[in-house]
């Protein structure tokens, strides 16, 4: 019977840390570049102890969601959405590469290329991208070749990572590059544009009502085998 | 569960934030010579709730993180090119391209602006409406017949009793490398910041700077339509994490009651 309170507690705490899941992805639903966290519950979720009973249901883990999300015309010359996989490679302060799809950028006073939270923008050979101060159209072209004026600059960095589900997320809708290995990607370069978040409304939303209920119905279960076992406790200790 | 609570209010002051920069960029939608501003969002830092590998030993499918919801961490002006509506004043003066007119501020600093709409003071100076003197302080006397501001800023105007037009000075533009650094001063000035960069002097149509156009003021660059629709993602946004309240909320009561 002890068991059967286990199981219920271990998927109340569950179900409480996959609704903090879509309630991350709802808050990120304006956020350009984020991708959305799936979990997986695998199809052998379901363990069994020593005595042969089964143990509940446990999130396995996830993984950033890596559908493209829609883009979104804003004409800005240092907009940049990538068309099919990839990411862009930027550097934090601490000089360490990260990975993002979220191509909205500035120049700093210097004329290096930049996110908003400060991030510098790589080069393919790994440099931050800097824009001469001569001023003067900003172009890029669908294979990520930068100019200024007619003046080309350099060649926007776009990698795959080989394998994308081991990734570590980070803030700013980036990822830690941290021993994953990376290939060239094959993604089109879109200037003046953004890609918005993955997030799909409607799914965030049916999986927040199921996962209220699916609470409450193991709460009912709970207290189910709390009534089964106080019944226990007084019939059996009538004699 | 709090941990959800906590998202979803935070995600709702996210776009709170978002629908505040349209209703200021839909307020100044008529403003000669505003920039529109965009929020920039972010995902704040994720925990690692589980670390990445099978607790015994099996393959590692991949870590549980949990984010904490987003912010807005930095409103960028967009530095598009307005329309240009005629006006025929003399004074009037739209910059075609690149560029801010310098504006001598009482206390001797300086401030920038890409509203041309000019005036003269008292003294005959050059000003801003709010009576600031454009640089380089260009004084026009009383008696000039016809003012004429040509394209690489020079002003001339005839005086009575001659044929051709004198010179009187030339109004110089400054650019930044990156103006979405400038600081909003309201009343359509901006000003230096340290990211912005030191401005770049030149007169009109040189050095990438764009060119003057007399009679011609330059309209906002806000989009009506594309602010509506902002606005409307924002609010749907906004509506969604408060759903996300109400669920943690029913959770908690839910999880209450197990004790009757």
């Amino acid at each position: 019977m002890l068991h059967r309170l286990r199981n219920a507690v271990a998927s109340m705490g569950e179900l409480a840390l996959r609704q903090d899941r879509v309630a991350n992805n709802l808050a990120n639903a304006n956020t350009v570049g984020f991708q959305r966290d799936r979990a997986f519950a695998q199809a052998l979720d379901e363990r069994l102890d020593h005595e042969g009973t089964a143990q509940s249901t446990r999130v396995a883990g996830q993984w950033a969601d890596q559908t493209g999300g829609s883009l979104q015309e804003t004409g800005g010359p240092l907009h940049l959405a990538l068309e099919g996989e990839g990411f862009f490679a930027v550097q934090d302060a601490s000089g360490q590469t990260r990975y993002t799809r979220a191509g909205e950028f500035v120049l700093d006073a210097d004329g290096t290329v930049r996110s908003p939270g400060g991030l510098a923008l790589l080069r393919d050979d790994g440099v931050p991208l800097t824009l001469p101060p001569s001023g003067g159209e900003i172009a890029v072209t669908t294979g990520g070749e930068v100019s200024v004026g007619g003046v080309a600059v350099g060649r926007v960095s776009v990698v795959q990572p080989i394998d994308p589900r081991a990734l570590v997320r980070l803030d700013g809708a980036t990822y830690a590059s941290a021993g994953v290995a990376v290939e060239p990607a094959e993604a089109r370069v879109r200037q003046g544009f953004l890609e918005s978040s993955n997030v799909d409304a409607v799914r965030e939303m049916t999986d927040l009502i199921a996962h209220v209920r699916l609470f409450e119905s193991q709460q009912k279960a709970l207290q189910t085998t709390d009534d089964v076992l106080g019944a226990v406790a007084r019939s059996l200790g009538s004699f | 569960m709090l941990r959800a609570l906590r998202t979803a209010a935070l995600g709702m002051s996210t776009q709170q934030t978002s629908v505040d920069n349209t209703a200021n960029n839909l307020a100044n939608a008529n403003t000669t010579g505003f920039k529109r501003a965009r929020v920039s969002f972010q995902d704040l830092l994720y925990q690692r709730v589980r670390a990445a590998g099978g607790e015994d030993g099996a393959a590692p499918p991949a870590a549980l993180q949990l984010g904490h919801g987003a912010m807005a961490v930095a409103t960028v002006g967009t530095f598009t090119q307005g329309g240009f509506s005629e006006t025929g004043n003399a004074l009037d003066v739209a910059i075609s391209g690149e560029g801010f007119f310098v504006v001598q501020m009482p206390d001797g600093s300086q401030s920038y602006t890409r509203d041309g709409t000019f005036t003269l003071s008292a003294e005959g100076v050059v000003v801003t409406p709010s009576g600031f003197a454009v640089e380089p302080g260009i004084e026009i006397p009383p008696d000039a017949l016809e003012v004429q501001i040509q394209a690489d800023g020079t002003v001339r105007a005839r005086l009575p009793g001659e044929d051709e037009p004198t010179e009187l000075g030339q109004i110089e533009l400054v650019r930044f490398q990156n103006p979405a650094g400038l600081r909003m001063m309201g009343g359509n000035l901006y000003g230096r910041t340290e990211a912005s960069g030191d401005p770049i002097q030149a007169p009109p149509g040189m050095d990438g700077l764009g060119t003057l156009q007399q009679g011609v003021l330059e309209t906002s660059n806000v989009d009506v339509v594309q602010e509506m629709v902002e606005l409307i993602s924002s609010q749907r946004a906004y509506e969604l994490n408060s759903k996300m309240v109400q669920a943690a909320e029913e959770m908690l009561q839910i999880a209450n009651n197990v004790k009757r």
